[in-house]
């Protein structure tokens, strides 16, 4: 069975059809990347793995989107323990207003974890996971916005580990730092592919290019092509997927 | 066109100070009297102007002392040290008597009581008497509600009540009349006082005795009579220097028709 | 052209600046001006003389002393080491007992030889009279009063400031009244503010926002006087009966008015603050698996603690300075309040009252501008405190 399966879903802002008619399916450890212009629907498709969009009103969803074998939209679901299962990275770096250590740590704390020692356990191993703990291991104590923008992103990355997801969705999770800050989440996202299911948003054509299995192209809503990644990039189907990876438009 | 309407603002303006313009200030109680005063003689008097603003009697006399008003209204005689402060400035001082104003010594309508004398009423002031049944009423605490320290009417009451003696420390001080009134009404056990003008069902004002003997209720004709004891004068100072300014106003003020004012608004005429 | 504007419009911005720095820095200076000389007044009303038989040991009597005397509490000199004596306390107006109008003359000529012979003549009188009347040929002895010291302001337990023939200016009860109501005010406002403005910023839906948010900034524009007539009307009758008190003007009160006026500022400050916290900020949270109270309490309150800090010093200093209302319902007696149950007197409802009636310059006046400049300094040291723990609080 695949990670991810969504079919047939249709979602709309109120009157405005913002995704028509996607499915698609993830595999397990594999990276994906969605691409495509603004508004063209991806992050919403991002959002709608974790049910964070269930925070907008005057949202309506058709379709059935699983995940891990469950139907996420069914009633009766658990939207905690499925975030807690599907951790998120987002566009800017947004670590909490507390120390370092207990930014990883919180993750573990609102999920009911008491034992500390169980705790500093999971977050020096999410701060090494994400290739951060031997640049704060001095410093657990000070606060997490002394750090520079792209340790806080990794620290936001060691967040979301700590509850021990199956899978991870970035949006854009680069596209606010410095090409060696983006070198190092890229480098990470390699690291991490053995043991998680990745879906991440980009803007970045090259980025999409060197870190993902699978590409999924989106325009206006639609969903044009989902294909091997190398394949994407050598030989689109679509010419509307040429035009946009050869910087046409867009 | 805007310079011209300014220029005659300004003439009109020039013109009203010209004529009798006078601003009267002080004494909260004798304010609504000397407004309605100053409205009758505006009437009768046209092209007279005054204006009537209280703040009490200290700031009146403060006022005239600083020049800023032509009379101060006063329910209490000028402090020696206001005096001196006016001899210092080289100011002579004329005080008249415009009117008289009775104190009301006012209980919660269901309280037994019905009468206290000077005395009583000194030791309970004073907190020697904390009981009702102290003085002939039910088994409740005397809850005692006394103006602000430095009203005219505090002093004038400590003066004749309390014979000079210092309130208790735990007096309720309240603000204004209308609070007295409201807070009496709604407390059983309240005693307070009042202006005799303020008087109205929701309180029962007790019969006074000086003398432990003759038990009198307030009222405007008893104070006449001298048969109410608890009685004030209220005063009006200005500067001798303004004196022909100034009188006429209160030439009228001490007239038959100035007087009929000053009983209709619950005050006691002079004679 | 575009330079020269600007360069004005700079001006002009610092000169506001440096204005308003001014106007605050002559407050200040006004308040202590008009307060420091307090302490070089006599204790003895100015004008008068507090005198006594020349053979009466007694020098000095403090005011305290006096008030005892004069109020009859104390009736004998040996109290206060004299001879035992009955005390025969004498006021100007007591003249006619003793003297007939011949005696004083037409005009009142030969009062002050019928006082000084008064007081030649008992050996235990004790007189509070005018200046002019001890004058040259005076037989009595003056009582020094000497000044008002700081000792008696600030540990004296008696506000009366009228008292003839000495003043007390004892601080203690208005300070503690004044603490009192604005701790229980903070008391009772502060979680009830905190949670309804977490309601309005977290729980309630856009519509239900859009009608409680105008509702309760409109509650910040009802003036004070409005508040003092409903608490006098409603509140005083209403905790007199809860707690079957016999008066309802108690400290609780004026706390529980205090609260109702500083609600609104403690609620649209806590609340802006609160919807400022980015949305990122409670993604974030929720994408961890945390439910919406975890998330307010552990992410929304910590981002925006220095904007609820703020309202929250925005209440205080609503309350610790409200006047009007709280004149009206906490029954003003000065005396050092043991319960919140009880009537105390505030320093900002002293001032307000007195004020008015107070002739410019006295003592009384001056004790009135010592009170301004104590509520200043603890409305000032509540705000460092506040600011500094906010401060301390956005480091860890």
């Amino acid at each position: 069975m695949n990670m991810i399966e969504v079919e047939n879903i249709n979602f709309y802002y109120g009157d405005f059809h913002a995704l028509k008619n996607i499915s698609m399916e993830i595999e397990h450890h594999s990276v994906v990347a969605f691409i495509g212009p603004s508004g063209c629907g991806k992050s919403t498709l991002l959002r709608l793995f974790n049910r964070m969009n269930d925070l907008i009103p005057n949202i309506r969803l058709e379709g059935k989107i699983c995940i891990d074998g469950q139907d996420i939209y069914k009633k009766g679901m658990a939207v905690d323990s499925l975030r807690k299962n599907v951790g998120m990275v987002f566009q800017r770096p947004n670590p909490f207003p507390k120390t370092i250590f207990e930014n990883v740590a919180y993750g573990l704390r609102v999920n009911g974890v008491r034992n500390e020692k169980f705790i500093a356990q999971r977050v020096e191993e999410s701060l090494r996971d994400a290739a951060l703990w031997s640049e704060v291991k001095d410093k657990l104590k000070k606060s997490a916005f002394e750090l520079s923008g792209g340790q806080q992103q990794r620290l936001c990355i060691a967040r979301a580990l700590a509850v021990q997801p199956t899978v991870l969705l970035m949006d854009e999770p680069a596209s606010a730092l410095d090409p060696i800050s983006t070198s190092k989440i890229e480098e990470l996202i390699h690291e991490l592919k053995p043991h998680y299911t990745i879906v991440i948003v980009t803007h970045n054509m090259q980025q999409a290019a060197r870190v993902s299995d699978k590409t999924a192209f989106f325009y206006l809503g639609e969903m044009v092509e989902f294909s091997d990644t190398k394949k994407m990039f050598l030989n689109p189907e679509k010419v509307q997927t040429q035009n946009y990876i050869t910087g046409r438009f867009g | 066109m805007r310079t011209k309407i300014l220029a005659v603002i300004c003439t009109v303006a020039l013109f009203a100070q010209a004529i009798m313009a006078q601003s009267i200030k002080g004494s909260d109680t004798a304010l609504p009297l000397t407004q309605k005063a100053a409205e009758a003689y505006m009437k009768a008097n046209k092209g007279a102007k005054i204006t009537v603003t209280g703040g009490g009697s200290g700031v009146g006399i403060t006022a005239l002392l600083d020049g800023t008003t032509d009379i101060a209204m006063s329910s209490r005689k000028m402090k020696f040290d206001e005096k001196s402060k006016f001899q210092q400035g080289g100011k002579t001082v004329v005080e008249k008597v415009i009117a008289y104003d009775a104190l009301a010594v006012i209980v919660n309508p269901a309280n037994k009581v019905n009468q206290l004398t000077r005395q009583q009423l000194e030791d309970i002031y004073t907190g020697k008497v904390k009981n009702w049944k102290e003085v002939g009423g039910d088994d409740v605490a005397i809850v005692v509600y006394s103006r602000e320290t430095s009203s005219g009417t505090y002093e004038f009451f400590k003066e004749q009540i309390l014979k000079n003696k210092n309130y208790m420390s735990s007096v309720l001080s309240m603000p204004a009349t209308g609070a007295i009134m409201q807070s009496v009404s709604q407390t059983k056990g309240a005693i307070g006082y009042v202006g005799l003008a303020y008087l109205n069902s929701s309180v029962k004002a007790l019969k006074v005795s000086y003398d432990g003997k003759n038990f009198v209720a307030p009222s405007v004709e008893n104070a006449q009579n001298k048969t109410y004891p608890i009685v004030r004068p209220l005063f009006f100072y200005f500067e001798k220097k303004s004196e022909a300014k100034v009188s006429p106003f209160i030439t009228f003020m001490l007239s038959p028709e100035g007087q009929k004012i000053v009983k209709q608004e619950g005050y006691i005429p002079l004679q | 052209m575009r330079n020269r504007a600007e360069k004005l419009v700079e001006s002009l911005f610092t000169i506001s600046g440096f204005v308003t720095s001014i106007v605050i820095v002559l407050v200040v200076v006004f308040l202590f001006s008009g307060g420091v000389h307090l302490f070089r007044s006599p204790s003895i009303e100015h004008g008068y003389v507090v005198a006594v038989n020349a053979d009466n040991p007694i020098d000095r009597l403090s005011p305290a002393e006096l008030k005892s005397i004069f109020d009859y509490e104390q009736t004998n000199w040996q109290q206060f080491g004299g001879a035992d004596e009955e005390i025969l306390v004498f006021r100007l107006n007591d003249i006619t007992n003793y003297f007939s109008e011949e005696d004083l003359g037409e005009n009142f000529e030969f009062v002050s030889e019928r006082i000084s012979q008064l007081i030649s003549e008992n050996q235990g009188i004790i007189a509070f009279i005018p200046q002019e009347y001890a004058g040259e040929n005076f037989s009595g002895k003056e009582i020094d009063g000497g000044t008002i010291s700081l000792s008696e302001v600030f540990g004296g337990k008696e506000w009366l400031p009228t008292a003839t023939p000495a003043p007390l200016f004892g601080l203690l009860p208005l300070i503690t009244g004044t603490l009192w109501v604005s701790f229980f005010a903070i008391l009772i406002a502060l979680p009830f503010g905190l949670s309804v403005s977490i309601f309005m910023s977290e729980v309630a839906s856009e519509r239900v926002r859009g009608i409680l948010k105008p509702v309760i900034e409109l509650l910040s524009g009802i003036p004070s006087v409005v508040y003092g007539f409903f608490g006098l009307v409603v509140v005083v009758p209403l905790v007199q009966q809860i707690f079957n008190l016999d008066v309802g003007e108690t400290g609780l009160t004026g706390s529980l008015i205090l609260a109702i006026m500083a609600l609104p500022t403690i609620i649209t400050v806590s609340e802006d603050a609160m919807r400022n916290c980015p949305r990122a900020m409670r993604e974030a949270s929720l994408s961890l698996g945390a439910n919406r109270w975890q998330t307010t309490y552990k992410v929304v309150i910590p981002y925006s603690i220095s904007g609820i800090t703020s309202g929250v010093v925005l209440g205080i200093g609503r309350a610790m300075g409200e006047t009007m209302a709280v004149l009206m319902v906490t029954g003003n007696s000065a005396v050092i309040p043991h319960t919140i149950l009880q009537p105390l007197r505030t320093i900002p409802a002293t001032i307000a009252a007195e004020l008015g009636e107070v002739s410019s310059g006295s003592p009384h006046y001056q004790a009135l501008f010592v009170l301004g400049i104590i509520l200043f300094v603890i409305t000032f040291a509540i705000n460092m405190c506040v600011a500094s723990i906010s401060a301390k609080h956005k480091n860890s």
